[in-house]
Parts: C-alpha cells; structure tokens; sequence
C-alpha cells in the first residue's frame, strides 16, 4: 500500500535553491521546488487559467506559468501577475486566494515523496526499505530504485488515469 | 483600451469535467447540434449536405439548427457587417492547413480570445507585429457569446504590409493599419491582416481531449492573370502559410498545458479585465447547457 504516497525524485535534484522537480499523481501534475532551502510542493497548475506550469522533469529557475507569466512564491501565492494593475487588480486577499494548493513532501533517503494531502503521514514512506538492499527494490508505489538513490524507473513520471 | 470604466463582473467558469469527461463532451455536443441557433457551416462555394438549411452572410454561411433561431443577422450582431466586408477576399484562396491538438475544443477557442498572451507564447510573431503600446489601441467588441478584437500594427510591420500591396498589387477589403480577429460562436475566427489577408478557422471537435484546428488563407489581388504579381503573390502567400503554421504550432503546446492541468485544477480560475470574451463563451455554453 502506498496510502497515495509517491516517489517523484532525487533529493541531489532539489539540494540548490531554485531547483525543482515535476511528476504525476494520478492524473494531477506537482511540483516541489526549493525555495531558499526549504523543499515546498504544490499542484503544478497556474491559478488563472489552469496551464501546466513546468514540464520537464527537473530543473531551475522560479515557479512561472509560461501562459502569461504568473510567478508564485514560497506559500504558493502569485507574487508577480503582469497587467496586474490595469487588467486583473488583484490586491493581497486576492491573491492569497489563489494560493496553488500545497501538496505534502517528504525527503528521506536521497530521495522526494510528495502526497496530494498537504497533511499526508509521513509514516508508510519512513517504512520503506529505501536504503536497505537487496537492490533493485520496487517500491510499494511501483518505482524501482537502485543503490545510492538512484532511480530505475518513477511511476510519478507519466500521467495517471487518476481513477 | 478597455471597453468599461468599471470592473466587470466575476465570472464563472465551467466546472472541469466538461473539459476531460467524455460523457459530458457527448451531452454538450448533442446540445451544439440541437439547442444553437445557427452555426457556421462552411464558405460560399464549398460542397454542404444536402438538405440543411443554410443561410450566407457574405461569403460566410450559416446552418440554421432550430427552427425559433432569431434572424442570422440579429444572430451575428454588429459582426455580420464585419463578415461581409472580409467576403470579396474569399475569392482567392491561396493555402489551406490544419492542426491537431491534444486540447478540448474550448481551451482552443480560449486561447484565440486571449488577448494579451503574444509577449509569452509569441514573443518573435505576433508580438513584435503589433504596436508596442497595443494594450492603447486594442479595441474589443462583444456581442452575446460572439466579439471582435483590433489590434494596430506596428509601424514596421505595417509599412510591409503596404510594399507587398504595392509589389503585388493585392487589393484590400478595407484601408486599416491592423489586425482584426472576428469570433463567431462556437466554432468559426476569423483573422485579417491591413484589411488585405483573410485567414478563415473552423475549430472542430474530435473527442473531448481532442481537437483540429482547420484554416484557409486568402489573399486577393486587383490583377489576377499578371503573371509576375501572380508569381509574387504565390510567394508571399508560401511565406504567410509558413508564418501561420508557427504561430499555431506556438499555441499548441500551451492549449495542451490547460488540457494537462485542467482536470486537477481545484481553484475557480481566474479572468482578468481583458478576458471577458472568454467569460461570454462560458456564459453562453452554461445556458446551452442548463446547467
């Protein structure tokens, strides 16, 4: 059982401020990106009008939308949303309120877990022989791992039937 | 400029499923066919089933759907007027393309109603093509689910508009510095370039995240049978077909990012001041809707 905990990637891809990882629970896209140190995971869709916002795997650089150039900050609220003042003029309630929801993260073992509940336990995943051979192990999300965190295969790679 | 001095309303958006959920794609396509008044049906010209009742305007023709449909020019508004006066174009037709995209129909018909995505999505096509000021001289128009934008070209681009006029003595339907985009709901834009070059768009459904953007490109000339206009123009038209393409190919993937978002979106979304012709479409498929 993997209580909808999953593995998205390596810690080694988040360890620089502004890096951030991508993946798939079930039919829902996430992202964690580190923000001034702190790993923080959100839906990976813009607020205004529902874009994927980052596609490749990994990378670096701020959270933005490539529609129209939404960037979100660390609580995942639009801190800079272009034309603001003459074709959106939302104030800080406004925007507090479109906050991208947060997902729950996880970082143990070299490796990033992220749940669609913020408030997810962390408990099945700290379970999980992760660092433990033999190797390669599947994990109770159907990933494959090998030694030293490496990744095999991520089931969070695709795009689920989210059924 | 905007059309209003005060913030328009809040609109609200259709709920996702009708943007992922084949049930709800069959249900709102049975409403298209049987609850529209009138929907576009092809150009003066083309061969139609046999039987259906169409209507032109201009060179534009309608399919009446119901038989209480108001008049097609009431149906249009202010916009048949614009129809007819693209309509002597559509005699030269020089390129025909199409698009698949992995995009429910309306994140397609979204896309072509935002108005202010060409910094992002088209920064070297349609940005630089357009006066730098352009948010000052859009002009928009709505009627019902339907509108028009109008954009004021860049000098640059304007100025080449007017020596290919010139060299390959194409005629104008209108003497206008810009670039207008006509939105007849639910299918049909229509796109012209210094009131000379007429792009025609048929946004066609083909499953609920599936959907073929068709196009046909006119562009008219005052000496039809001169052969080194007649070469000119062949050019330019292979160049302006090329130049279509790319900036379909640049919406493409964006059209697909809403599709792969859509369905776990959790949020109401969000349309700004400039995006109201969005909210009419989505004001216009809730009522077809009943919902």
């Amino acid at each position: 059982m993997t209580d909808g905990w999953a593995l998205l990637g390596r810690a080694a891809d988040l360890a620089e401020p502004g890096q951030w990882i991508t993946g798939w629970l079930g039919a829902v896209p996430v992202v964690v990106r580190n923000f001034a140190g702190t790993p923080r995971g959100f839906r990976n869709i813009c607020s205004h009008r529902f874009a994927q916002m980052l596609t490749a795997p990994t990378g670096k650089g701020p959270l933005r939308c490539p529609y129209h150039a939404w960037v979100y900050d660390a609580d995942g609220v639009p801190k800079a949303i272009p034309f603001n003042d003459t074709d959106f003029h939302l104030g800080d309630a406004d925007r507090q309120a479109l906050a991208l929801p947060a997902v729950a993260v996880l970082v143990t073992g070299g490796l990033v877990f992220t749940h669609l509940q913020p408030d997810a336990d962390p408990a099945p995943v700290m379970g999980w022989p992760l660092t433990d051979g033999p190797f390669p192990q599947h994990l109770p999300d159907g990933s494959l791992i090998g030694p030293d965190a490496a990744i095999l295969e991520r089931r969070s790679s695709q795009r689920g039937c989210g059924c | 400029m905007l059309n209003y001095d005060q913030p328009p309303p809040r609109r609200r958006l259709l709920p996702a499923h009708w943007f992922y959920a084949a049930d709800s794609f069959a249900r709102e396509s049975e409403a298209m066919s049987h609850r529209l008044p009138w929907r576009y049906a092809g150009l003066a010209g083309d061969s139609l089933v046999d039987g259906v009742e169409v209507e032109a305007c201009g060179g534009f023709l309608f399919r009446r759907q119901r038989m209480d449909a108001p008049a097609l020019a009431d149906w249009l508004g202010p916009f048949a007027t614009r129809l007819d006066l693209m309509s002597p174009a559509l005699s030269a037709p020089v390129g025909a393309d199409a698009v698949e995209f992995a995009a429910n129909w309306k994140i397609l018909v979204e896309n072509t109603l935002d108005d202010f995505h060409g910094s992002t999505v088209h920064p070297q096509t349609i940005h630089p093509a357009v006066d730098a000021d352009w948010r000052q001289h859009l002009h928009t128009e709505r009627h019902g689910p339907h509108s028009h934008s109008s954009w004021k070209l860049s000098a640059a681009t304007a100025q080449w508009w007017e020596k290919l006029v010139a060299r390959g003595g194409l005629a104008r339907f209108a003497a206008q510095d810009r670039y207008d985009h006509t939105y007849i709901f639910p299918d049909l834009y229509v796109a012209s370039f210094h009131g000379a070059m007429v792009i025609v768009h048929r946004v066609v459904p083909l499953a609920v995240d599936r959907t073929r953007l068709e196009w046909r490109t006119f562009l008219p000339s005052h000496n039809p049978g001169d052969r080194k206009r007649d070469a000119f123009r062949r050019s330019l038209a292979g160049q302006l077909a090329l130049s279509a393409r790319q900036v379909i190919e640049e919406d493409r993937p964006l059209c697909e990012m809403v599709q792969a978002g859509r369905a776990g979106a959790t949020g109401p979304g969000m349309l700004g001041w400039r995006e109201q012709r969005i909210g009419d479409v989505h004001d216009a498929l809730a009522t077809l809707l009943d919902i």
